[in-house]
């Protein structure tokens, strides 16, 4: 069996390698025109499209998935199970199209679908853990299982420093942005009941602030669920190290079994949530 | 440090602590209020109880703690609302027989006093419930009892020990509060005054009680009540001059018929009943054969109890109302979602002024910021005349709005933002900068006319010559540790040369300190300073 997902995944490429994942990339584009992207770019690479972003008299944007490389990606692992991974069907109705199409027109391939419900962080936890599991020998139905309970226990929030992004991309309708304030307010994303939709769950004045309000609605599902255990993942656009530091620090001192990594957030994901972000996904363990 | 005695002094700042503790954390009680009746009041009932009590007595001068503690015994039976107020006002009166004519108070007159507060307040109901606010009363007293200890600190703390221990056994004793998932509001907020003396008396500045500690999750399997917990409608209360004697044993009887949650204070002069009925004025008529009533209260718990139900289910218009010392406060507020802001100058705003403005804005569901101490109190009033339904998050600085509001969230529900923002209070340090016009002492510092100094709430910081200095110093004091922000936001009398130099050696105190001034346009202080 393999794994595919897609490049709004956050995991660092030598991770990928190792879990042996599959990314089909998405397009992106920089004032319409192609802009080279993939898994392998460098820190500095990340850095020049960042700062390309930051710029917003440029407009920055990503395409669905393309046909004719899911198509690509299907045909090399046709003789396996093909369990495809991917960040909310909301986030990308093209994607979502594109993929039942493509599983429709392979129908002798073994390919399973699989909408986590999240992106960014989120996203990437839910890959992480199942790409290991299969690692570990897991078999499918277990897996499937495990994969359907994570999705449950998964929660997505961030600190957006700058709204404009994801209201350009539309990517947040409802959550009032706090635009223009003097301020300097950090607005508070995260994960509402509704899948892939965006939410406001507050404010902050300083990183410091943010952080305990995730942590501490980290502590409220992990004491709703009775658990010990919890798989986080941070990403990062932008000079946040600090930030991402404190927030992996913080977690680690709650005396949970807390598994933390920090990521620098891939190409995909720094369209929409601009060039100034870090997000934390988590899965609560019911063990 | 070991209290082997009380002053006058010493009690009336403990209690002063006591209203404070209470009037910062009276929201949690009022929704944690489930018993007799779930209608949200219990916080308020005991502050409107204790607070104008404390102030009389803060006003008036007593030449010995009995006589002091007399004075706040007649002032809470005066004030005394609600099931909650009215115990609270026997346990006092209780206590206060014990002192007699004590100068001082010792930690055996403490023990004594709780003793007689004990019974006071159980012996003043018909029929006590276990589970509620006497049977933490009694708990803390004989926690008092079982322990010799001479100072009175330590007494009061091996007290509020075993009530916050006994506070959780509550939902076991009345299962109401287990399927509320709740402990008893009653007994939390007699802990909350405790706590409050205990405070005041070692020096300590109230804290803010988070709602989430005293709840649990609900237990849908412990036994219902036999009835209705709105079986009596009527919330009655009567104060009655006696004329001849009176018929208890008669009365007591004709009480019971018809209604519940019975308490009675029988004085020499006068009596003071309490109770839950369907037939206000049918007790009203009963016991002005016996005398001239003096007072008297009838509130429908029906109707407060529709109101709470009614907020919970209208999540649609829910608005902020920010009281703000200053313009640049305004858009502070307004750029932080507060729907409309109420600006005063040195001149504080009266209840009629913001229950103007509650009455104005558009919305029905209204969170009242007032954003200074000295303002609650009226805050509190408008709240209690307003059509509309007011939740009072009784921030005591500007500063403790700006960060309450962080938690704001205008598509959630009142009680998940009123949880939030009450969350968020605690989040950032509130500093004031003054310049002194005279020559002047504060405590035990001496104040020079012209020296700038630095309050945190009452206590003083720092006095310098120069403004910097003493903001420096005022800092230096507070241990930053987590701190990653200070913002300074200056009224019209700051002289804003100083920024620069101000900046620079503020960040000096810490690394990665981020340092802004925002204006904010307010004639007391100087400087508001956030340290967050």
């Amino acid at each position: 069996m393999v794994i595919v997902a897609d490049s709004s995944l956050q995991l660092g490429y030598d991770t990928i390698n190792e879990l042996n994942i599959q990314v089909v990339e998405y397009p992106l584009f920089v004032n319409g025109e192609p802009y080279p992207v993939s898994m392998p770019m460098s820190a500095e690479e990340k850095e020049k499209l960042r700062l390309l972003i930051q710029d917003k008299n440029n407009t920055v944007s990503t395409s669905g998935l393309k046909e004719e490389d899911l198509r690509g990606v299907f045909q090399r692992f046709r003789d396996q199970k093909i369990l495809t991974i991917h960040q909310s069907a909301r986030m990308s109705s093209i994607t979502a199209s594109v993929l039942q199409k493509v599983k429709s027109e392979l129908s002798g391939l073994d390919i399973e679908l699989f909408d986590t419900h999240h992106m960014i962080a989120a996203y990437t936890v839910q890959v992480f853990l199942a790409a290991r599991a299969l690692q570990a020998g897991t078999p499918y139905p277990e897996l499937m299982e495990m994969m359907k309970r994570n999705r449950m226990n998964t929660r997505h929030m961030g600190s957006v420093y700058d709204l404009f992004f994801l209201r350009r991309t539309g990517r947040i309708g409802r959550a009032k942005a706090i635009l223009g304030t003097a301020m300097k307010i950090i607005p508070l994303l995260g994960s509402s009941e509704e899948p892939g939709v965006l939410r406001n769950i507050g404010k902050a004045k300083t990183y410091q602030q943010a952080n305990q309000k995730f942590v501490a609605a980290m502590a409220e599902d992990m004491e709703a669920k009775k658990a010990r255990r919890v798989t986080a993942a941070i990403s990062q656009i932008g000079p946040y190290d600090r930030e991402t530091g404190h927030l992996k620090q913080l977690i680690e001192q709650q005396g949970w079994e807390a598994e933390v990594q920090i990521l620098a957030t891939n190409h995909s994901a720094m369209p929409h949530a601009g060039p100034n972000f870090y997000d934390l996904g988590y899965t609560v363990h019911e063990d | 440090m070991k209290i082997e005695t009380i002053e006058v002094a010493e009690l009336k700042r403990s209690l002063k602590s006591a209203a404070d503790y209470l009037c910062l954390n009276s929201g949690v009680l009022d929704n944690l209020n489930v018993f007799p009746v779930p209608d949200g009041d219990t916080g308020i009932n005991m502050l409107s109880t204790l607070k104008p009590a404390v102030d009389a007595l803060l006003a008036e001068r007593a030449d010995s703690c009995a006589e002091a503690w007399a004075l706040l015994s007649e002032q809470t039976n005066k004030h005394s609302r609600g099931n909650s107020g009215f115990i609270l006002a026997c346990f006092f009166r209780g206590f206060s027989n014990r002192l007699e004519s004590a100068d001082q108070i010792t930690a055996e007159l403490i023990r004594g006093g709780f003793d007689s507060g004990s019974y006071a307040a159980r012996s003043s109901l018909l029929s006590p419930v276990e589970g509620t606010m006497v049977t933490i009363i009694t708990a803390m007293a004989e926690a008092m009892a079982e322990t010799g200890s001479g100072d009175i600190a330590e007494l009061l703390e091996t007290a509020l020990d075993r009530g916050r221990r006994e506070i959780f056994e509550t939902p076991r004793l009345l299962p109401i509060l287990a399927r509320a998932g709740v402990v008893d509001a009653g007994g939390l907020g007699f802990i909350f005054v405790i706590e409050g003396m205990r405070r005041g008396l070692i020096g300590v500045a109230p804290e803010i009680e988070k709602e989430r500690d005293y709840r649990f999750q609900p237990d849908p399997t412990a036994a219902k009540a036999d009835e209705d917990p709105l079986g009596y409608r009527f919330c009655t209360e009567l104060t009655v001059a006696k004329k001849g004697k009176f018929p208890w044993p008669q009365l007591k009887t004709f009480l019971e018929q018809r209604g519940d949650s019975i308490a009675f204070v029988h004085e020499e002069d006068y009596l003071k009943l309490h109770i839950h009925t369907n037939a206000p004025e049918e007790i009203r008529a009963k016991m002005a054969e016996h005398g001239t009533i003096l007072a008297s209260k009838v509130e429908d718990m029906a109707e407060q109890i529709n109101a709470g139900v009614e907020i919970l289910q209208n999540h649609e218009a829910l608005s902020v109302l920010a009281v703000v010392p200053g313009s640049g406060f305004r858009s502070i507020f307004f750029d932080l979602e507060a729907a409309a802001c109420l600006q005063h100058s040195d001149q504080l705003p009266s209840s009629g002024e913001i229950l103007e403005v509650l009455e104005g804005m558009d919305t029905s569901n209204i969170i009242l910021l007032p954003n200074e101490k000295n303002i609650i109190p009226a805050a509190m009033l408008a709240q209690k005349k307003s059509s509309k339904h007011v939740f009072l998050i009784p921030t005591e600085n500007v500063v403790q709005g700006i960060t309450a509001l962080y938690g704001f969230i205008e598509e959630d529900s009142p009680q998940q933002n009123i949880h939030n923002m009450r969350d968020g209070l605690d989040l950032a340090i509130c500093l004031k900068v003054y310049q002194s016009n005279r020559d002047s002492r504060y405590g035990s510092v001496e104040i020079k006319r012209g020296d700038f100094f630095v309050l945190r709430g009452e206590d003083i910081l720092a006095a310098e010559a120069s403004l910097v200095p003493a903001v420096e110093r005022g800092l230096v004091g507070l241990e930053l540790g987590d701190a990653g922000c200070i913002s300074f936001y200056y009224g019209d009398a700051f002289d804003r040369s100083c920024m620069a130099e101000l900046e620079k050696r503020v960040q000096r105190l810490q690394d990665c300190l981020e340092v802004a001034f925002h204006y904010g346009g307010q004639s007391g202080s100087l400087l508001i300073i956030a340290v967050e």
